[in-house]
């Protein structure tokens, strides 16, 4: 199993981009499979894979994700290969839904139907990428708009059909059109003694397709941290957790409690949701139990955090992607180097 | 008057990163990337950020409704982040063929539709909690669950340059713009774009001088004036006869306000009769020796200072050559040049703009 990495795009909001930058120099030197930028709240994804790509020559890049209702699919596309050819043919396109208050609230489109649009999406994408002339009849996008002045138009810089497209999916549904139509997975939330509630439907899918699970390349976002004092590294943690579950989304629809839930957490995803939702913040992190952080994020002492990248490679996870841990660049690329060892030794073991 | 370079003409590849790292060398003032139906124009803004440390970063044009108002402001604002604050956001409205066939979005209103565009950028990059009520877009979306918000990104504040060719749009510029960014343009009609952008600039209590007006063209050293005069001329047949709409074709349009209407009319006819060569040799050479600058240093001197002293402040010349080293040797000796001319007294016209008050 490899390791991956993410920026996030914290550095619009203080982190030092630089310091960023030489991490993830760090990274490729180090033989780090991938790195993921992230788009959010007035942050995008494209431009930090743009300056990465002119400064890095061996590692991946992606966009973990574009935000697809923020762009047009083509827009989308030419981005995508502006970042391929910037990158020497590193370039991972990384798509996704949001959420309705980003996308409608932001962005000022409609979140409705976002799987059958994600699937419409991706597949004009890869007209886009491919070449070919984009006319495209969906229920939601109709290329070239009817009754306007346009007529389809293909690409005017050459193609590349190997690009590969990860999605960034949760829901059952949008798991298994992950497994059909996709090069990729962005994984979050993945708990690894239950990691067929996640990867079951992305199995499907593929198999729908004539493909199998392990056509799908998984990237699986875990935060890694070794330490002997497991409570402290437990009760660091639990705060994020209670998040995931009680902050994120809405209370209507937060796909990463739903994802917990189905691994068996369901009561105390309620309640911790529940709790943060009234306005306990406190109470909903103390409502975490220990076991629900160590089964979500590679926690604990070497052994214990050895196991879970086991647990993960088992599963049929290919990299495990993690955060910038350390309070100084030096810290953090200590850290990474501490990680990438931990699990080639741990999953050396498992082969 | 300063000098910026477009890249997009020497392909994203490993030269286009030497040739803007070189132009920064030069005294470049800026370098602008363009978007038609291939690369999009932010990504290899970022590239060049990555190995340059003074130059300033266009998008020359980003498309409008190709991306959300916000995204357009999220595109910019990541350029901006990772460049220590040298981007400049240039966007134009594309035209219908673009928007609708390829982008699939409707292509209406477009002066209001880029108002508005521009507006919701600013409060966003400025890190309002963002509301908007226009008439194209309103945000967040009514009935929805959407929540209005404010960016998490701290980013300086970033110019924003219009492309505009009619002259509502035009006004628009002078209105709400820090920079125009210009083409199809004739020194000697100078008048016709910056009067109406003066108007605008008027109307919001500004001046012309308050704009930053950059043109692009095509730079061309040689002594055989007329054969490289023709073979530019000859490349707008492609412009006025298959660029736009039957209806709309906004170049032809901005020449013909310029006193070649008659000509763009019987290209535009040639050409969608089938007879392209024809259609080439009706350009006039005029057009082709007008929008560039053609010819041995001296002439290329007295181009750069009829451009200079109409008002324009900032030219974007693409020197033509056939590989980086020769397009970076024109781009040094049009330095030369145009550092000569600053060194002059201005001379015919005082104000900015090229406009009597």
């Amino acid at each position: 199993m490899k390791v991956s990495v993410s920026v996030g795009s914290a550095y619009y909001n203080g982190d030092n981009w630089e310091d960023l930058v030489g991490y993830v120099c760090a990274a490729d030197r180090i033989g780090v499979d991938s790195v993921w930028s992230a788009e959010a709240w007035g942050m995008e994804a494209v431009a930090s894979l743009g300056y990465l790509a002119a400064r890095t020559e061996r590692i991946g890049l992606g966009t973990g994700i574009m935000q697809i209702s923020a762009r047009t699919p083509a827009a989308t596309a030419m981005s995508a290969l502006a970042l391929d050819r910037l990158s020497n043919g590193r370039f991972r396109l990384g798509l996704g839904v949001s959420g309705p208050q980003v996308v409608e609230g932001l962005h000022g489109e409609s979140f409705a139907k976002p799987l059958e649009r994600l699937r419409e999406y991706t597949e004009i994408v890869r007209m886009a990428i491919n070449g070919e002339r984009v006319a495209y009849q969906g229920q939601h996008y109709v290329l070239p708009r009817p009754g306007g002045e346009g007529k389809a138009l293909k690409l005017a810089i050459p193609p590349n059909p190997s690009l590969p497209i990860y999605l960034a999916t949760l829901g059952p549904k949008s798991l298994e059109l992950t497994g059909e139509i996709a090069d990729g997975w962005i994984g979050t939330s993945l708990v690894a003694a239950h990691a067929d509630v996640l990867l079951g439907p992305i199995r499907r899918g593929a198999e729908r397709a004539g493909r199998s699970l392990s056509d799908i390349d998984l990237q699986v976002n875990c935060q890694l941290e070794v330490s002997d004092d497991v409570d402290s590294l437990i009760n660091r943690y639990r705060p994020a957790m209670a998040f995931t579950l009680g902050g994120m989304g809405s209370a209507r629809t937060n796909f990463y409690n739903a994802a917990f839930t189905r691994a068996g957490f369901g009561d105390v995803a309620a309640e911790v949701q529940r709790l943060w939702v009234e306005g306990d913040k406190a109470g909903a992190v103390a409502a975490v139990p220990d076991e629900m952080v160590l089964a979500a994020y590679a926690i604990g002492t070497d052994d214990m955090v050895a196991d879970r990248v086991r647990g993960l490679a088992t599963a049929g996870v290919n990299a495990v992607r993690l955060g910038p841990v350390g309070k100084t660049a030096t810290e953090q690329i200590a850290h990474l180097e501490m990680a990438v060892d931990l699990v080639q030794r741990a999953t050396a073991t498992a082969a | 008057m300063t000098l910026s370079v477009g890249v997009m003409s020497v392909g994203v590849n490993d030269g286009f990163l030497d040739y803007a790292r070189e132009a920064e060398r030069l005294g470049v003032s800026s370098v602008w990337t363009a978007e038609f139906w291939g690369f999009d124009a932010f990504t290899p803004l970022a590239a060049i950020a990555a190995v340059t440390d003074r130059i300033r970063l266009g998008t020359g044009i980003a498309q409008i409704g190709a991306r959300t108002p916000a995204m357009l402001a999220m595109n910019a604002m990541g350029v901006q982040a990772i460049s220590d604050g040298r981007m400049l956001l240039g966007v134009g409205t594309s035209g219908p063929q673009v928007m609708e066939g390829w982008h699939g979005v409707e292509f209406s209103r477009p002066v209001q539709r880029t108002r508005e565009t521009i507006e919701i950028v600013r409060r966003i990059v400025s890190r309002e909690r963002l509301e908007y009520d226009g008439e194209v877009y309103r945000l967040p979306l009514p009935d929805s669950a959407g929540v209005p918000i404010r960016t998490v990104a701290r980013v300086s504040e970033i110019p924003i340059y219009l492309a505009s060719l009619g002259p509502a749009n035009l006004e628009l510029t002078g209105e709400i713009a820090d920079g125009w960014i210009g083409n199809s343009f004739f020194t000697d009609t100078a008048p016709v774009f910056f009067e109406r952008i003066a108007a605008g600039a008027e109307k919001a209590g500004r001046s012309l001088s308050d704009i930053d007006l950059t043109v692009a063209v095509s730079v061309e050293f040689t002594d055989d004036v007329a054969e490289a005069g023709r073979r530019h001329a000859d490349g707008y047949a492609f412009t006025f006869g298959a660029m736009g709409s039957g209806s709309k074709n906004f170049y032809n349009d901005a020449f013909a306000r310029q006193g070649y209407g008659d000509d763009v009319a019987e290209v535009q006819r040639l050409w969608r009769a089938g007879d392209r060569a024809a259609a080439a040799a009706r350009v006039p050479i005029e057009i082709g020796l007008g929008t560039n600058l053609i010819g041995p240093p001296d002439v290329v001197r007295d181009r750069l200072r009829e451009y200079r002293d109409c008002g324009v402040n900032t030219l974007r010349v693409n020197p033509i050559g056939s590989n980086t080293d020769e397009r970076v040797a024109g781009l040094g000796q049009l330095m030369e040049l145009v550092d000569e001319i600053n060194r002059e007294p201005i001379g015919r016209l005082t104000e900015p703009g090229g406009v009597q008050s």
